[in-house]
Order: C-alpha cells, then structure tokens, then sequence
C-alpha cells in the first residue's frame, strides 16, 4: 500500500471513530475520547493487521492523521 | 488472535463417568446420588445438613420462605450483586432495603447495613462477592444483638474461609451455587446449608412440591415447589466436589499470575488480598479503573478488549439501578455512591482453573493497550 493509500485509509478511519465526516484531520479536532480512541485502535489494527505496542500509542503519534499515517508505515514497512 | 473465554468448566473423564454412571440406573432423579453428593458437601464446608436445590437463586428462594419472610418485612442486603440476591426477596413480597458497600471487600459495610435496620428488619442478606469472605463476623454480631436473621449468599464463595470457618456456614442457612463459571459446576444447582434440623426438613420439603418427608408422591403438606437437583447433575457434583481444593489451588495460581502482570499499570485497582485468616476461593477476577476515570472509560477499555480476543463484562451493575427494581423500589442513582463508584469502574477479566501464563499475558497487553489508548483520548 502506498504512503499516498494509508492515509487516506487513516483518514477514513479516524472519521468512522471520531463521526467527524467534513474535518480533513478528524485527530485535530479535539473529537478523539476514550471510547473514539478505542475504535480508532482497533480500526488501525484490523485494517493494517499490526498490533501496535503500548508504548507507541502516544498523544503524538495520534495527533494527527499525518503522525498516525507514519506510525503504520513505520510498523508495516 | 487467539480467542480467550471469561470462564470455562473444568471437566475431566471422571466427571464424564460419574455422569454416564447415573444415566446407566433407572434413578435420574430422587435417587441415591443427591443425598451422597448432599452429605459430602455438607462435610466439605462443615455443617450438619445440606439441602440440594437446582440453584442458587432457588436456593435464597427457599431460604426466604424457610425463615417465614413475607410482605411486610424488610431484609437488608447489598446493591452491588448478582439481581437473584434481591430477586429472592421479592418473590415473597418482602422488601429489600439496600445499604452501601465496604470499599474492600465489596460487601455489605456492616456499620451501614446497621443504620438501615427499621422495625420491619427481619434479616440481613450478605452476599460474599466474587469469591472473598464479606465482614461476615461483624454482620452475624450485628444480627444476633438485634435479633435479626441471616441468609448468607455464599453463592460466589465455595471454599472461602474466615479463621477455618467456611463460608456458608455462619448465617442461619447459607447457600451456594453451581453454574458452569462457579469454583466446581453441576451444570446448573446449588445448595442450602444450615445446622437448623427444622430448616433443613423445610427446606427439603419446600424443594419437593412441599411433600412431607416419608409422605406419599400426592401428598403436600404446604405450599411447594419442583426445586429439585438430579441426580445427574448431583453425580457430576460429586465428582466435581473431590476435585474442589485443586480447583482453588488452581484459581489463586491464576491471580497470582494476574496480580503479578498488573503490577505496573498504575490505572488498574486490583482486587484486595485476603485479609488476615481469610481464604479467598476466588470466583472471577475483577479490576478497577482508578479513580478519576468514568463509565465511558471503562466501556471504552472493555471495546478494547474484546477487540482483541478477551471476553470481559462490567460487573456488576448496581442492583438499586436495574430499570424494574428502581420502578418497584423508588431508587435512584446517587444513593449508594460507594456501589455506584466502584461498579461504574469495574472489569470482570477472563477467569478460569487453565488459563496460562501467556493466556494472562495476552489479557494484560490487550489492557495495556486499551488504557494507553484512554490516557491519548482523555488528552485529546
């Protein structure tokens, strides 16, 4: 998957969490609570088939679907 | 992703056998296997009778009944447990008065089960939740200063003690149960036991059509009930109860197991050890979140979980908050904020006599990364 593919599958997927469908970064909007970060993880996971260790489920690699999108590549690559 | 249940029975071929054994005689029920499997339970926890029962709920049933509770009565008794505590009161029409709980032990707090005794008091109903002993010496003092009765709900409890005195055994009658998530399992039953002669013989004649003991097949002396235990699902008690110390062996291996994989996740409460001189027999395995964190957390965090292969559920959820007993009660939320704070909090994890090491290890990451998730959403 392209670089260009897991961001916008990011993207998609942090709208289906946050149910921000018109914010072009739904992760800097503020809309990302326990339970839409719970769906958000679990959306990730399944959709790249990684399991994302504790220690990298930080603010900062949620912070915004650029931070999350190089998260994945950098654990599927 | 390896799927992980909250609970599982653990049978062997004996237990197979024992069953088979029964099916091969022409006595499936009201046979010779219910009064052994009855005998030996009752040498098990120490009592002088023991009455089988097809549940625990039929169980706390008839101990209302046995005790003449009726409508007009008051029982206090726990909000935080299984609904059957409470259900068994309202079937006879007497009314639970619900007082808050211990923060540790998470049972009945005996100083406010005493504030909330009136004069329609006729008994206390403690319940020793998930396995560990409730202040039980407190509430049975408590009871006999101010004549009350006592129904001690040891449904959870098989095999715990308070200073060598099993549980069960320290009310007028005590009743355990037998679900396939229980310490041992019958499939479905449970057990009455009390060292009341009178009890005893009520209990068994209420649990048969209210026959009469030596009485003929149609003739009842009372009001009665088909509460009756197989002896199918007795053979399989029996065999069960020979295995029952290996089974909490078993069980403390896992929470150590737990306690020791928990031990660095700062949000999780986990549950209190044994106080001194009590033996836990532990039924399931709850956390808490610490506080500061709320129901949605904890939903959150069982999503989470679940979404990874680990069965989970929020136990319990207040009985004084169940949509039919706040219709028929009049409570509200805010009344026992003690019940309400812990329950809201609250996590039943998978639980059972072979669970792994990497089993608790799959558990404890899949937690690891649900609360890592809450501390990202809570700072969003």
């Amino acid at each position: 998957m392209s670089a260009a593919e897991v961001e916008l599958r990011v993207r998609e997927l942090a709208r289906e969490a946050t149910g921000d469908g018109a914010a072009s970064d739904p992760l800097q909007g503020g809309g990302l609570d326990s339970v839409a970060m719970v769906r958000l993880l679990a959306g990730v996971e399944d959709t790249f088939g990684i399991t994302l260790p504790p220690g990298e489920i930080t603010a900062e690699n949620f912070a915004s679907v650029p931070a999350l999108t190089a998260l994945v590549q950098r654990l599927t690559g | 992703m390896r799927e992980i249940p909250l609970s599982r029975p653990d049978l062997d071929d004996a237990d197979v056998e024992a069953v088979v054994e029964v099916l091969r005689t022409p006595n499936l029920s009201l046979g010779p296997t219910g009064p052994r499997f009855e005998r030996a339970l009752a040498d098990y926890v120490g009592s002088k009778h023991a009455v089988s029962v097809n549940s625990g709920t039929s169980g706390l049933h008839l101990g209302v009944v046995a005790l003449g509770l009726g409508e007009g009565d008051e029982v206090v008794t726990t909000p935080f447990s299984f609904v059957a505590s409470t259900n068994c009161l309202l079937f006879e029409r007497v009314r639970p008065v619900f007082a808050d709980i211990d923060p540790v032990t998470l049972d009945l707090d005996p100083g406010a089960a005493e504030a909330a005794i009136t004069p329609r008091t006729r008994a206390l109903l403690p319940v020793h939740v998930f396995g560990r002993p409730c202040g039980i010496e407190a509430l049975t003092s408590l009871a006999r200063a101010r004549q009350l009765r006592v129904i001690e709900d040891s449904c959870e409890s098989l095999g715990s003690s308070v200073a060598g005195r099993m549980t069960g055994t320290f009310g007028d009658l005590g009743v355990f149960a037998f679900y396939p998530n229980k310490q041992m399992t019958t499939g479905e039953g449970g057990m009455i036991v009390t060292d009341d002669d009178r009890l005893a013989g009520l209990c068994r004649s209420l649990r048969n059509q209210g026959r009469g003991e030596g009485g003929g097949w149609l003739e009842h002396e009372r009001l009665g009930y088909n509460y009756r235990l197989s002896d199918i699902n007795s053979a399989l008690g029996l065999s069960q109860l020979g295995r029952l110390e290996a089974f909490v062996a078993a069980r403390q291996r896992v929470v150590d197991l737990y306690l020791d994989a928990l031990r660095d996740i700062p949000e999780v409460i986990p549950p209190a050890p044994a106080r001194q001189g009590e033996r836990i027999s532990w039924f399931v395995f709850v956390i808490r979140l610490a506080e500061g964190f709320d129901r949605a957390d904890r939903d959150a965090v069982l999503s989470g979980l679940r979404a990874r292969g680990v069965a989970c559920r929020n136990y319990f959820v207040p009985i004084h908050l169940q949509p039919f007993i706040q219709e028929r009660l009049g409570t509200r939320e805010g009344q026992f904020p003690v019940t309400e704070q812990v329950a809201k909090r609250a996590i039943a994890l998978p639980f059972h006599n072979h669970l792994t090491e990497s089993d608790v290890g799959q558990v404890v990451e899949a937690l690891r990364q649900s609360i890592a998730a809450l501390r990202v959403g809570r700072t969003a």
